[in-house]
C-alpha cells in the first residue's frame, strides 16, 4: 500500500503505457489530449496555485508555443526535437517580458492585463496571415525519427508520454527547490516573503516565465495530438478551460492535475448526448468547486488518506485551509 | 460633417461602456475582485426588455422596468449563492478570497451564457427601438433618438448614483464598507446586505446598458463578452475611485475607438479595448481620475 | 456541505476511473454494414456560436435520409443516424471523427459545418480510408489538396462564390472600384483569393478591404472609412448578423451603392433582419439555392421538412445539407446490394448532373474532381420582390 501511495506518478504512467496497446485510435487520441493540458496545467498550476498570481494569458502562451513550433517545422524544416523546446523557450521570453511589467499591479490589474494580452495575441494569430496562415490555420507535419513518420495516435502517444513525464519530474523539482518556497511565499504573503529576503519581483518574473514554458511546450504537443492548430484553439475560453483544470484537480497539487485533466478531458466526451448543458457544466464545476472543494478533489483524496500527502499541498498551505488554526481567528474578522 | 457622425456615435458608445465599467466598478470597489460576469449581467438586460417587450407583450416602458428589476434581482441572487458563501470562508484573508470570488464570477459568465442559449442560441433577436421617430435632424445632422437616450439615461443615472453614494444612508454605508470592512462591521454595519446591495446595483447598471443597447445591436447570448473588455477598459482609463471618472473614460473610450477604427485600420477596432487596458496599466495604472491606491502587496 | 462535498468527490472519482473502458471493436466485412442498416455519422456545431450551421443544416439532410427509409430503405437497408457535436472547434470536432469512426463503426461521416474544424478531420478520414461528405465547410482545399480519394462536397466552394461576385458585378453598369468588407476568420478568406483575382481579370479596381467582425454591433466607423474610398459597389463577406448590421447603417448613413453578398448570407433572411425590403433595394446576393423557399421550386423540400422536423424554422440554412445527402443516396442505391466503402467511392464519381434538390447547381462528380456543385446564381430585388437574376445584372 505503501507503495502504491508513494509511487503515484510512476503507476500513473506505467498504466497509461499498459492501456496504449489495448486502446482504440479515438481512446488513445483523447489519452494524448489530456497528457498535453496535463502539462499545460502544470506551467499554470505554478503561477496560479503555487505563486498565487493571477494569470489568464496562459491560452496565449500555449498558442505562441504551438505556432512557433508549428512555423519552425512548415517552414524552416526544423526537426521537431528541437522545434519543441525552441517554442518552450520562445513562449518562456515573452512570458518574461509580459511578466516584468506585469508584475507593477496585482490582483484584478494583473488579471485584466493578461485578458488583454490574451485578446491581442488572438488578434496577431488571426491577421497576420503571411507569418501564421491566418484563420485558416497551419497543419503540422508528423515527426519523423529514425526514418519512421509518427502519424498515428499511437506513435503521438510515445512523444507525448516521454516529454510528460520529463515535465512533471522538472515540477517536482521546481517545488522542491528554493524557489518553489519562494513561490509560496509570495503566494501567502508577499510582505512577508520579501521580509525574509525573497525578491518578490524576481521571483514573480520567474513564475511567468517557467509557467509560459511549460505552456509553450504544451501548445508544442497539442498541434501534435491533431496535426493542426488555427488560432481558435487559443482563446481565453482555452484559459478557462486549463483553469477549471487546475480548480478541480485541485491547486498547488501535482496529483491534482491529472484527476483535474483526465475530467475534463473526459467527461465532455461522455456528456455528449447533453449538448446543451456542456456550457453550463464547465460553468456550474468551477463554482462547485470553488465553493465546496477549493482544494479540489486531490485535497479531497489527501485528507482520505488515498493519496499521500504532498509538498505544499493545499492542506498545508493551500487558498482555503478551512482548518487552519486559532491565531488567524483572533485578527481577522 | 463626418466628425459630427463619429462624435454622436462615439459618445453613446462611450456612455454605454461607461454604464458597464460602472457596474465593474462598484463590486470591485466593494469587494476588491473584477466580476467577469458582468458582461453576462448586461446581456441579461437586454433579453429581459426583449422578453417583457417581444415575448410577453408588456408596453415598452414597463418592459423596461421589468428588465431592470430582473437585472437588479439576478445580481442579488448571484451574490447570495455564488459569492457570499466564499467571503465567508475564513482562510488566508482578502487575497485568497479574491481568487477564490474571481473564477466563481468566471463560472458564472459561462453558466449564464449557457443558460441563455438554451432558448436563443439558435439565432439574433431583435428589439424595437424606444421611440417611432428613429431618427432626428439638428441642425442638418441626422441623429439617432435612441442614442441619444443612451446619452441622457448615462447621465441620469451617473448623477443618480453619486448623490445616491454622497447623500443616502445606504450609499454612505457602502462606501464605508469598502474603505475598511473590518471597522464597518465594528460599528454595527451588516456587510451582507451591503456586499447584496452592490451586486444589485451594479447589475442595474449593467442591465439598463444592455437594454438602452438592445435596439442598436441584435441580441444574443454571447452579446455580452465584447462589453466586458470595453467596459474594463473604460473602469481602466477612467480609474477605479469615482463614479464620474468611469464615465468619462467609458466617453474617452468610445470616442477614440471609433476615429481610431475609422481613420487608423478597421481591423483595429476589436483590440483597441485591450491596447487600452495595457498602456493604461502600464503607464498610469490608476486612470486618469483615480487616487494612488497601494496597487503592489 | 461535507457531504456533497463527499458526494462530488466520490462520484468523480469513480466516473473517471470507469472512463479508460476500450471496446474491442469487431468488424463485418465493411464497418457499419448490416443486412438491414447501413450506418453514417454526422458531424456539425449542435452548440456553441455557431449553432446556427448544427441542427437545422443536419436535419435538412437528415430528412433526406428519413424520406428513403419511409419508402423501405436502399436495398433493404435503412440509414441509421448517429449525430455528434463539434462546437465548430477542431479538436473537438476531430474527438467526434473519431468516436464515430472507431467507436461507432460508421460506414461514413456527413458532417462539418466549420472549415477549421474539418481541417484535421479531413486529413484523419483520409488516413482512416472513411467516406466522407462535407456539409457545409465551403474551404477549397479540404476537397481540393490531393491526394484525396474520399472527401466530396455538394455545397458551392468558398472559391467559386468569389468568381460569381466578381463575373456579377463586371456586369453592373459603371462599376470600376470596388470595396471587400469582411470577416477576419477563414469562412471569408476562402472567398478573398478568387474574388481579388476575379476582380482583376475584369479590369475592376480593389479599393480596400474593411474588416467587420462577427459581433459587430456598429459598422459607423467602417461605414464611414468605405465612402471615403468612393467605391461604385461594395462586396460583403460576412455572416447574415453582421451584415444585416452593416446594410441597416449603410442605409443611414448615405452609402447607396450597389451590395453584393457571398453565399453565407441569405436575400430573404437579410430582409426580415433588417426589418423590410428598403435597405436592401440594392443588394445582391449569391444565393446557392433554385429560387426562394417561398416559391413552387423549392415547395417539395420545405413540405419533407415540415414533416419529418416540423418545429424546425424554414429558413436559408434548413436546406444547405440537402444536396449532399442526395448524392450520398444515390451512390449508395447505385452500389447495389454488395455494399463496400470501394464500391460507394466508386459510385459517387459516377455521378452526373444528378438534380441538386433545392441547389441551383447539378451535381457532378469525376475520379479528379469531388466538388460537385459548381454553380450559384445572383438574386436580388426588383419590383419590391426578390428576383432571381443569374449572373448578369439586369
Amino acid at each position: 500500500m505503501h507503495f502504491l501511495r508513494n509511487n503515484v506518478f510512476l503507476l500513473i504512467f506505467a498504466a497509461l503505457l499498459v492501456l496504449s496497446f489495448f486502446a482504440d485510435a479515438y481512446t488513445q487520441y483523447l489519452i494524448n489530449l489530456m497528457l498535453t493540458y496535463i502539462v499545460i496545467a502544470q506551467g499554470l498550476n505554478l503561477i496560479l496555485g503555487f505563486a498565487g498570481m493571477f494569470a489568464f494569458a496562459h491560452g496565449a502562451f500555449m498558442g505562441i508555443g504551438a505556432y512557433t513550433s508549428a512555423l519552425l517545422v512548415t517552414k524552416l524544416n526544423v526537426p521537431f526535437l528541437i522545434a519543441m523546446p525552441t517554442a518552450g523557450i520562445a513562449a518562456a521570453l515573452v512570458g518574461c517580458a509580459i511578466g516584468i511589467p506585469a508584475i507593477r499591479v496585482s490582483g484584478l490589474y494583473l488579471a485584466m492585463v493578461t485578458v488583454g494580452f490574451s485578446e491581442i495575441l488572438q488578434w496577431v494569430l488571426k491577421h497576420w496571415k503571411s507569418l501564421t496562415g491566418g484563420p485558416d490555420g497551419v497543419i503540422v507535419p508528423a515527426p519523423v525519427f529514425f526514418g519512421i513518420e509518427f502519424r498515428s495516435d499511437f506513435h503521438t502517444f510515445a512523444i507525448i508520454l516521454v516529454v510528460t513525464i520529463l515535465m512533471t519530474l522538472l515540477a517536482q523539482g521546481i517545488i522542491r527547490s528554493r524557489l518553489g518556497r519562494a513561490f509560496v511565499a509570495i503566494r501567502d504573503s508577499e510582505i512577508a516573503a520579501q521580509c525574509n529576503g525573497v525578491n518578490v519581483a524576481r521571483t514573480k518574473v520567474f513564475a511567468f516565465t517557467i509557467s509560459a514554458f511549460y505552456a509553450g511546450i504544451g501548445g508544442s504537443l497539442f498541434s501534435l495530438t491533431q496535426h493542426y492548430i488555427n488560432p481558435e484553439n487559443f482563446n481565453l475560453y482555452q484559459t478557462i478551460l486549463q483553469f477549471c483544470m487546475v480548480i478541480v484537480g485541485g491547486a498547488a497539487s501535482l496529483v491534482g492535475l491529472f484527476i483535474g485533466a483526465a475530467i475534463l478531458t473526459w467527461l465532455p466526451e461522455l456528456l455528449r448526448n447533453a449538448q446543451a448543458l456542456q456550457e453550463i457544466g464547465y460553468g456550474l464545476l468551477l463554482i462547485v468547486f470553488v465553493i465546496f472543494l477549493p482544494r479540489g478533489l486531490a485535497g479531497f483524496l489527501i485528507d482520505k488518506g488515498i493519496l499521500p500527502r504532498e509538498q505544499y499541498s493545499p492542506a498545508r498551505f493551500g487558498w482555503f485551509s478551512a482548518r487552519r488554526r486559532a491565531p488567524e481567528k483572533a485578527t481577522r474578522s | 460633417m463626418e466628425i459630427a457622425i463619429l462624435l454622436s456615435v462615439g459618445i453613446s458608445n462611450g456612455c454605454l461602456y461607461g454604464l458597464v465599467g460602472l457596474g465593474l466598478v462598484l463590486v470591485y470597489n466593494a469587494q476588491g475582485i473584477p466580476n467577469f460576469a458582468h458582461g453576462e449581467l448586461f446581456m441579461a438586460g437586454a433579453f429581459a426588455a426583449y422578453t417583457g417587450n417581444v415575448l410577453l407583450g408588456l408596453p415598452y416602458g414597463w418592459s423596461l422596468l421589468f428588465a431592470v428589476v430582473v437585472a437588479g434581482a439576478i445580481g442579488i441572487i448571484v451574490e447570495l449563492i455564488a459569492i457570499r458563501p466564499i467571503s465567508m470562508h475564513r482562510s488566508l484573508g482578502r487575497a485568497s478570497n479574491q481568487v477564490a470570488i474571481v473564477l466563481a464570477t468566471v463560472g458564472l459568465m459561462i453558466v449564464l451564457k449557457g443558460l441563455a442559449r438554451i432558448p436563443w442560441g439558435d439565432s439574433v433577436r431583435n428589439l424595437p427601438p424606444a421611440f417611432m421617430t428613429e431618427t432626428i435632424s439638428i441642425g442638418g445632422l441626422y441623429l439617432s433618438t435612441q442614442r441619444l437616450l443612451i446619452v441622457a439615461v448615462t447621465l441620469v443615472l451617473v448623477v443618480a448614483i453619486s448623490l445616491f453614494f454622497a447623500r443616502t444612508a445606504l450609499g454612505k454605508t457602502m462606501r464605508a464598507t469598502s474603505l475598511n470592512i473590518t471597522g464597518a462591521k465594528l460599528i454595527g454595519i451588516n456587510t451582507g446586505h451591503v456586499y447584496s446591495a452592490t451586486w444589485g446595483l451594479a447589475a442595474v447598471c449593467g442591465g439598463i446598458a444592455g437594454m438602452l443597447a438592445a435596439p442598436l445591436i441584435f441580441v444574443h447570448p454571447d452579446m455580452g463578452t465584447r462589453m466586458l473588455l470595453k467596459g474594463f477598459a473604460a473602469a481602466c482609463l477612467g480609474g477605479f475611485g469615482s463614479v464620474s471618472g468611469v464615465l468619462v473614460g467609458g466617453i474617452l473610450m468610445g470616442i477614440a475607438e471609433i476615429f481610431f477604427g475609422r481613420y487608423f485600420a478597421t481591423s483595429m477596432i476589436d483590440i483597441f479595448a485591450p491596447i487600452i487596458i495595457i498602456i493604461v496599466l502600464l503607464f498610469r495604472p490608476q486612470g486618469l481620475f483615480g487616487s494612488r491606491q497601494a496597487l503592489r502587496v | 456541505m461535507k457531504s456533497l462535498a463527499k458526494i462530488v468527490a466520490t462520484s468523480s472519482t469513480a466516473l473517471l476511473l470507469s472512463l479508460f473502458a476500450a471496446p474491442v471493436a469487431v468488424h463485418a466485412a465493411d464497418p457499419g454494414v448490416t443486412d438491414t442498416s447501413i450506418k453514417i455519422g454526422m458531424i456539425g456545431s449542435l452548440t456553441g456560436p455557431a449553432a446556427a450551421w448544427g441542427w437545422p443544416t443536419i436535419n435538412g439532410a437528415k430528412m433526406v435520409y428519413d424520406a428513403v427509409n419511409a419508402e423501405g430503405g436502399i436495398n433493404g437497408r435503412k440509414i441509421e443516424v448517429v449525430v455528434e457535436d463539434t462546437q465548430c472547434q477542431a479538436p473537438l470536432a476531430l474527438a467526434a471523427a473519431k468516436k464515430l469512426v472507431h467507436r461507432d463503426n460508421v460506414f461514413m461521416l456527413h458532417g462539418g459545418s466549420c472549415s477549421g474544424e474539418m481541417v484535421p478531420v479531413r486529413d484523419q478520414m483520409i488516413a482512416d480510408k472513411v467516406p466522407t461528405m462535407l456539409l457545409v465547410a465551403t474551404m477549397d482545399q479540404l476537397v481540393t489538396k490531393k491526394p484525396n480519394d474520399y472527401i466530396f462536397r455538394a455545397f458551392l466552394p468558398g472559391s467559386y462564390d468569389g468568381t460569381v461576385i466578381a463575373d456579377f458585378l463586371s456586369t453592373v453598369p459603371k462599376v470600376k472600384k470596388v470595396v471587400v468588407v469582411g470577416h477576419s476568420d477563414e469562412h471569408a478568406s476562402a472567398r478573398y483569393g478568387t474574388l481579388t483575382e476575379g476582380l482583376k481579370k475584369h479590369g475592376i479596381e480593389m479599393a480596400g478591404l474593411e474588416t467587420i467582425e462577427v459581433e459587430l454591433t456598429d459598422a459607423t466607423a467602417q461605414i464611414l472609412k468605405v465612402k471615403s474610398l468612393n467605391p461604385d459597389a461594395v462586396v460583403m463577406v460576412a455572416r447574415p448578423a453582421p451584415s444585416a448590421v452593416f446594410l441597416k447603417d449603410a442605409a443611414k448613413l448615405g452609402l447607396n451603392v450597389p451590395m453584393v453578398g457571398a453565399t453565407v448570407v441569405d436575400l430573404q433572411d437579410l430582409i426580415n433582419r433588417a426589418g423590410g425590403i428598403e435597405p436592401l433595394k440594392n443588394t445582391y446576393v449569391v444565393s446557392v439555392y433554385k429560387a426562394p423557399l417561398s416559391e413552387p421550386a423549392m415547395a417539395p423540400w420545405v413540405e419533407m421538412l415540415g414533416k419529418y422536423y416540423p418545429k424546425d424554422k424554414v429558413q436559408a440554412s434548413a436546406f444547405y445539407g440537402t444536396s449532399g445527402a442526395l448524392a450520398v443516396v444515390e451512390a449508395l442505391k447505385r452500389a447495389g446490394k454488395d455494399l463496400t466503402r470501394e464500391k460507394f467511392l466508386k459510385a459517387m464519381v459516377d455521378i452526373k448532373n444528378l438534380d441538386g434538390g433545392p441547389m441551383a447547381c447539378s451535381l457532378t462528380y469525376s475520379a479528379g474532381d469531388h466538388d460537385g456543385c459548381k454553380t450559384g446564381a445572383v438574386w436580388g430585388v426588383r419590383d419590391g420582390k426578390i428576383a432571381v437574376f443569374g449572373d448578369r445584372w439586369k
